[in-house]
């Protein structure tokens, strides 16, 4: 019964997990930039989340609403100034760029809200409470609300992509950005847009986990930002529903893991991303099973 | 031929559904200087990579200095005696132009060192690129890059050259002082198959002019007689224009039936 | 009115009479790198006609067309639209003023259908007659298979997507960069077909065509480049096939007559 129960808290950790990894995708899939201060853009966010209701007091799940479109306007900011002058450079460049970012974030984070752990805390039963069945099974809310939420983002990325007018040009730019151009479309204008939109999502997935479990500055390059490059090289490079399938694979792996060993629970997930490196490097879903 | 030097018996390459070569027989002397025209996508570069060893063909038979070479990699066919240019130079960025010459001798051409000294300063001397020999090659011009280029291959002590579109982008004085050059190197002994657009720059100095198109030979023989073979002038000029080099005017009766806003005085 | 052969860069000073140019190059310098790939280029194309860019491969054809598009920046020299200098417009631009390509080997979104690939094209549309619904009915398979990826569809097929993506945005001026490459000459007939239709809702054609034969049926002035510089340029009723093919090759003595006036007899 303990297994049932850690299999089916690895699939729902895959949502968050698939919140973390959609955007690091994303902003590959269009642009081939590997953004490694994805995770810590989710740090930020959360701190954001918690620093707004510290001030103002809103209701938690409120802050979802704020801190995701700033986010957003973020994304869009950086992606046309720094990642875009990293761009036109070489594709190499955006590496050290991004990682320089990711310094500058944690340093900053380190400088504002110490070292210290913070969580965003809620006292509402939604987030603190969980379902049990029988004495093993213990499913927590937000957990499952974590992994709705997810299910929904991904819905709705693949609505955006396959039917709105930026998600088709947004696809057109990851074909060929000089057609584009072309047809009258910047595609620097559009790769803010993705930027946005990947930065929207690592936002939901910041402050999520800022609520599951706690954050520090050093929590996204540490955790978030490896288990993202996890679920997206195990899903398959190029699927979106494959980050929630590449989620769902690390998040049961850790589980079964940790049930074999407590101190083990890491050390599964990364090597079963190994295992896919070597037995199936293009991801289980590959290339071509895009919405 | 008796004797050939360069032999292709029935290659064939595809690359998917694209015909590289198709079916292609053809040989070259020793001595000969041979050129070759024929549209972008015709299979010309691809050719040489047959030749070189770059590409191994799907079909077919090759052979060097009467040896099968079909079987043989790029490294091997060079220290046989085939060198070849690239169509864009690809140097050893960080060598000086002697030391680039030094590894061609020494590789390509087998030499041990002090031959192989000599052989990289012949190369400098038939280049005229002797000024050049301690600049890194990273630092050299276009037209330099492609001296390079050649007298790399020269210094591979080949018996047969072949030259990738050496003259492209060259002036008017340059392509004269290439042209030159080859000569040289042929009045040595050393074959030459030369690809090249420039056609006034193969005309020159070839014997034999060969059309490549769609992997098939289209001309073979002497240039002025090839260029002006209707089926070599349909491959470039198209239907009608050949239709009215061999006898009759241009017409062009869509020009004013295709468009109807054409201003006539 | 006749043509200059081998004149070199000047256009001929009486098509300045004919009325203020739609889209006009001067003295256009273009390098590849250190390669010159077009040397002091100038053409002036009125509105409503069909304007041919023929040569060799290495001729500077593509990289002429690119560079009006502003895929390509110029060492010197400028592009004018409409009578603006546009030389500094970014391509999207460029194409949202009305300066539309079909860029050279189709370049379709792969992984979006025929019709996102259309939407594609409309949504910086301008206004004009031009509508996918109107697409549709020029090309009649493309309706029923609107929805199919790009992929599946055959060459023909799919030079008619990318002209119907040109379409869309109602441009002025549509530049075709080589439509003929690697279809069938019937597909290159059919395609070349819809000229009229294109040029009956006002557009102006600015095209680069392999086929020599080809592009002098359909045009109403074609220019001749080698090596990047004009060799040739008139109306297609006013040339000798002779004349082309000493513009075309650029051999001397080929020519019927190497430079001044020719008239047709």
């Amino acid at each position: 019964m303990a297994w049932i129960n850690a299999i089916i808290q690895g699939i729902l950790t895959g949502g968050l997990y698939a919140l973390f990894a959609c955007g690091l995708s994303l902003m590959f899939g269009v642009m081939k930039v590997v953004n490694l201060a994805h995770g810590d853009l989710a740090v930020v966010a959360g701190y954001i989340a918690i620093g707004i209701i510290a001030v103002t007091h809103v209701p938690v799940l409120w802050s979802f609403l704020i801190v995701v479109p700033i986010m957003a306007v973020l994304g869009y900011a950086l992606q046309r100034t720094v990642i875009q002058t990293a761009l036109d450079r070489s594709v190499l460049t955006t590496l050290l760029v991004t990682f320089g970012l990711s310094v500058v974030i944690e340093n900053g984070l380190l400088q504002f809200f110490t070292a210290n752990s913070r969580g965003i805390g809620a006292n509402l039963a939604l987030v603190t409470g969980a379902f049990t069945i029988g004495s093993q099974i213990s499913i927590a809310y937000l957990l499952l609300l974590i992994f709705a939420v997810a299910v929904a983002v991904l819905l709705g990325l693949q609505y955006f992509l396959s039917r709105s007018k930026y998600g088709r040009l947004i696809r057109a730019v990851a074909d060929d950005k000089e057609a584009a151009q072309l047809a009258g479309a910047d595609y620097r204008h559009v790769f803010g847009i993705a930027a946005a939109v990947a930065f929207a999502t690592v936002a939901l997935g910041g402050i999520a986990f800022g609520m599951y479990s706690d954050l520090d500055p050093t929590t996204g390059t540490d955790t978030i930002l490896l288990f993202a490059f996890a679920a997206v090289v195990i899903g398959g490079l190029g699927s979106l529903w494959g980050t929630l399938l590449g989620g769902i694979v690390l998040g049961v792996a850790q589980q079964i893991g940790a049930q074999i060993n407590i101190s083990d629970e890491l050390l599964a997930g990364y090597i079963v991303f190994l295992i896919v490196l070597v037995l199936r490097p293009q991801g289980l879903i590959s290339r071509g099973a895009q919405s | 031929m008796a004797n050939a030097l360069l032999e292709l018996d029935n290659v064939t390459k595809r690359f998917g559904r694209v015909v590289i070569a198709e079916d292609l027989s053809f040989a070259v002397g020793s001595g000969d200087v041979v050129g070759i025209v024929g549209p972008n996508g015709a299979g010309k570069t691809s050719l040489f990579g047959l030749i070189s060893g770059d590409l191994a063909p799907g079909g077919g038979e090759i052979r060097f200095a009467g040896q099968p070479v079909t079987k043989l990699d790029a490294a091997a066919r060079c220290r046989l005696g085939i060198g070849r240019t690239y169509q864009v130079p690809r140097p050893f960025a960080d060598m000086t132009v002697f030391e680039n010459l030094l590894v061609a001798a020494q590789q390509g051409g087998g030499l041990r060192r002090r031959p192989s000294y000599a052989a990289a300063v012949q190369a400098l001397e038939r280049t005229s690129m002797e000024g050049q020999a301690n600049v890194p090659a990273a630092r050299l011009g276009l037209l330099q890059r492609k001296r390079l280029e050649l007298a790399r291959a020269l210094a591979t002590q080949p018996t047969l050259l072949l030259l990738d579109e050496v003259a492209g982008g060259l002036t008017d004085p340059e392509v004269t002082q290439l042209v030159e050059i080859v000569r040289g190197v042929n009045a040595e002994g050393i074959a030459v198959i030369w690809i090249e657009h420039v056609v006034r720059a193969l005309t020159a100095v070839v014997s034999r002019l060969i059309c490549l198109t769609g992997g098939k030979f289209v001309g073979d023989g002497a240039p002025a007689a090839v260029l002006a073979d209707p089926a070599v002038r349909e491959v470039f000029l198209g239907t009608e224009v050949t239709a009215a080099l061999a006898g009759g005017s241009l017409d062009a009766p869509a020009a004013s039936e295709g468009d109807p806003e054409r201003s006539e005085p | 009115m006749s043509a200059s052969a081998a004149s070199g860069n000047e256009v001929r000073g009486d098509r300045a009479a004919d009325g203020t140019p739609l889209l006009e190059v001067r003295d256009l310098v273009v390098h590849h790198g250190q390669l010159m790939a077009l040397d002091a280029i100038s053409l002036r194309v009125l509105p409503g006609e069909v304007y041919a860019i023929i040569g060799a491969n290495g001729a500077g054809k593509s990289t002429l067309l690119r560079t009006i598009a502003g895929l390509h920046h110029p060492t010197s020299g400028s592009v004018l639209y409409d009578g603006k200098d546009v030389t500094g417009l970014r391509p999207e631009r460029r194409a949202t003023q009305g300066i539309v390509m079909v860029p050279e080997g189709r370049r379709l979104f792969g992984s979006l259908s025929v019709e996102e690939n259309l939407k594609v094209g409309a949504t910086y549309a301008r206004q004009g007659p031009w509508t996918m619904e109107r697409v549709y009915e020029m090309f009649g398979w493309m309706r029923e298979r609107r929805n199919q990826p790009t992929a599946q569809l055959s060459g023909g097929e799919q030079q008619a997507v990318a002209i119907g993506r040109a379409l869309v945005a109602n441009p002025r001026v549509l530049m075709l960069d080589e439509l003929s490459l690697g279809l069938a000459p019937v597909v290159v007939q059919r395609i070349y077909g819809m000229l009229p239709q294109i040029l009956g809702t006002g557009l102006t054609v600015l095209l680069v065509e392999q086929d020599v034969s080809q592009a002098l049926r359909v045009a109403s002035h074609i220019q001749c480049l080698l090596e990047g510089r004009t060799t040739l340029e008139g109306k297609p009723s006013d040339v000798t096939a002779d004349q082309v093919e000493a513009a075309y090759f650029g051999l001397a003595g080929t020519a019927a007559s190497p430079a001044g006036e020719e008239s047709e007899a």
